[in-house]
């Protein structure tokens, strides 16, 4: 076709008031949807990462709070060309003044719905809500500006390319920008977002009393911003979680998840990734124990890695009992949190046999060659495609072609091995599906079942009977009882994660309706 | 009625496209937030790029987003250390991304106003999330393998249709007819 748009005269609709604001110019208006695109870039960040967290991080949620966001910018693609222009000033200040409440008042509504007893409608409603405050109004702006001639002497269809075009450019800023606040503090994401609404606020409403208020306000913001977010977060995990007197001593957003370690007031230190909590300091004891330490005596592997356990605090227990030890994991935050609140640094200064990669486990697995003794998997629940993936019988096959001969996977099950489908049948049907041998072991002081799995185990029932006969809670699985557990188990596969969907909908439910 | 059907399978075929990117270079590549990171910008980038092409028809703009896909998707498959796989697939990526901004400029003299169009399109792309999200945990690798080649398939022949029903109008999309002296945006309805 011809897309020469200065040809398309007839497509401009008559010369009207200005979409946003009366008086603006050509490069304001530019300006603004450059800083809209910025503004939305961000606000997809912050609202997604903070309602995962609030509602917690299965992949059903998020995915239901990215579809909420879309949601909000339809209603304002819906509402754009509806709305008079004093409507939308009006609906516009009162949501760029309710952005100043971010993060905070939706985690203290959200700590009161909890503390109130009140269901899944209540939360749902309270997302619902907040994308449209979020994005609804940023999304008006593209339609009106492309719809209402602004004396630009443009055609709708140029308007459309260069606003859209412009509008695309801020959201790849606004990109730059969340990169550059990956754990960090909020205040290095939400003091830039302030200031970007601040400058479409500024252009768009001209009025003086209110940009004083807001840059007021926002100044405020910027200023408690770390005392609420504390706050707002302690309050959560208080009603949410149901956390004695929590403190809070980490929370930064890492390039994969939102990263938080509290206290409580007996001192047990708890991290939670996106809400969900991976680890408490008193379980971690035992959950090393049993993925770490003891397959570590049994074998005394040349060569041991490490893939998850962000905390560090497998090393520990690996390091007295291996030639070499390898951590790779893939989150700088996680790191980040362990190093500052379970695993002192000082306390592995020490280890010259030992190194650390901060990279993704297949990816690694990929790109080196080694082969190890020990390889231990210390990854979350399949409660997300990309955890599931590491629970998968690819994932254990790659795990299986850098093992020595003798060599063994560790693995801990997200629960106790039963005869059913659910997550500890998926995984260990997984890993029966590539290795020969597999042992399986549960244990009630960790809350969770472990399996080891080799091509020819290098210890015997016995022997790993005799390592944890300290522990008197625990049921052993042979290699030759396993298949009885797994008749009703397919494994977790890349082609069959309907475990990520069926276990996150039903943990979704039961948590809210 | 027909456009803005033709507007929301849009949307769902971006969607489709964009995060069957992400999952194949998720699954077989790796899942740093380089990954995430180069999808993203590539498609702006992309997009941007497409808003902005003086000529660029709608077919050519599909095959061209498949070809590039599969030959992304074959790529990792056969060879993902190679240290050209990512900046290859950031490149099929924004060849992909050229349909999501050539298709507004196309579109827009066809409806009544921006907004519409965004928001049909828009919708389209809400549901495409959610479906990539159910079928890729349901179905893995062949969901990821022939999902796109169903939508492009599903778009070109709903334009066809169009073409059949409507003549001169979906002939714009083709980038072979002229632009309509008016329009009121439900020349389908």
């Amino acid at each position: 076709m011809s897309a020469n748009p200065e040809t398309l005269s007839a497509h401009a609709p008559a010369p009207r008031a200005h979409a946003v604001a009366a008086g603006l110019g050509a490069r304001a208006t530019y300006l603004i949807l450059f800083l809209v695109g910025a503004a939305l870039s961000i606000a997809q960040f912050v609202m997604i990462r903070d309602f995962v967290s609030i509602l917690y991080g299965e992949e059903v949620v998020i995915v239901m709070v990215t579809a909420s966001f879309f949601l909000g910018l339809s209603a304002g693609y819906l509402f754009a060309n509806r709305l008079s222009l004093k409507a939308f000033r009006y609906l516009f200040i009162i949501s760029i003044f309710i952005h100043l409440t971010f993060p905070f008042s939706y985690r203290w509504i959200a700590a009161w719905l909890a503390w109130s007893g009140a269901g899944g409608v209540a939360y749902l409603s309270l997302l619902f809500i907040y994308a449209l405050v979020f994005n609804t109004m940023f999304a008006t702006f593209l339609p009106r500006l492309v719809h209402f001639d602004a004396g630009e002497r443009l055609t709708p269809l140029a308007r459309l390319q260069r606003f859209y075009g412009l509008e695309l450019a801020g959201f790849i800023t606004g990109f730059v920008i969340i990169i550059l606040s990956w754990n960090r503090p909020l205040v290095y994401l939400l003091a830039p977002y302030w200031v970007i609404i601040g400058l479409v606020f500024f252009f768009v409403v001209r009025n003086k009393f209110l940009i004083v208020s807001y840059v007021a306000l926002a100044t405020c913001a910027v200023m408690f911003l770390a005392v609420l977010d504390r706050q707002s977060t302690a309050l959560l995990y208080m009603f949410k979680h149901g956390i004695d007197l929590p403190k809070v001593l980490y929370s930064v957003n890492s390039p994969y998840q939102r990263v938080d370690v509290i206290e409580d007031t007996r001192g047990t230190r708890y991290l939670y990734l996106d809400g969900l909590q991976n680890l408490n300091s008193t379980d971690l004891a035992a959950l090393n124990y049993f993925i770490a330490e003891v397959p570590a005596v049994l074998i005394k592997p040349e060569k041991a890695l490490l893939i998850g356990n962000g905390t560090l605090s497998s090393v520990r227990r690996v390091y007295p009992h291996s030639g070499a030890v390898t951590s790779v994991e893939l989150d700088g935050g996680v790191l980040e949190a362990g190093r500052r609140h379970f695993t002192s640094p000082e306390s592995l200064a020490s280890f010259d046999r030992w190194r650390l990669f901060v990279d993704d486990g297949k990816h690694f697995l990929r790109d080196h060659n080694e082969r190890y003794d020990l390889i231990i998997v210390d990854v979350p629940s399949p409660l997300t495609i990309q955890e599931a993936y590491l629970h998968s019988k690819e994932f254990y096959a790659l795990c299986r072609d850098h093992l020595t001969e003798r060599g063994v996977l560790s693995v801990q099950l997200s629960g106790p091995l039963e005869l059913n489908d659910r997550t500890p049948a998926r995984v260990a049907a997984a890993l029966r599906s590539v290795f020969p041998e597999v042992m399986a072991l549960d244990s009630r002081e960790a809350d969770r079942g472990f399996a080891y799995a080799s091509r020819k185990l290098p210890f015997t029932e016995a022997a790993l009977r005799e390592q944890v006969k300290e522990d008197g809670q625990i049921n052993i699985i042979a290699p030759e009882r396993i298949d009885a557990y797994l008749t009703h188990a397919v494994p977790l596969s890349v082609n069959s994660m309907d475990l990520v969907l069926r276990r996150g909908w039903e943990r979704f439910v039961r948590r809210y309706f | 009625m027909g456009l803005n059907l033709f507007a929301t399978l849009t949307g769902l075929h971006l969607a489709i496209m964009q995060f069957c990117f992400f999952f194949i270079l998720l699954v077989n590549v790796t899942s740093t937030y380089v990954t995430y990171a180069s999808v993203v910008i590539a498609w702006m980038v992309g997009t941007i790029i497409g808003l902005l092409l003086p000529r660029l028809r709608a077919g050519v703009a599909l095959l061209a987003g498949g070809l590039s896909y599969y030959a992304v998707y074959f790529l990792v498959i056969s060879d993902p250390l190679a240290p050209s796989t990512l900046p290859i697939a950031t490149f099929g990526v924004a060849v992909t991304g050229l349909w999501a901004g050539r298709f507004f400029v196309v579109m827009l003299p066809l409806f009544s106003g921006a907004d519409r169009l965004f928001f049909h399109e828009n919708n389209g792309f809400l549901l495409g999330i959610i479906a990539v999200f159910v079928g890729f945990t349901l179905l893995g690798m062949p969901f990821l393998l022939w999902t796109p080649l169903f939508s492009i398939l599903l778009l070109m022949g709903y334009l066809q249709w169009l073409y059949h029903r409507h003549g001169q109008d979906a002939l714009r999309l083709f980038g072979k007819g002229q632009p309509r002296a008016a329009a009121t945006g439900d020349e389908f309805a």
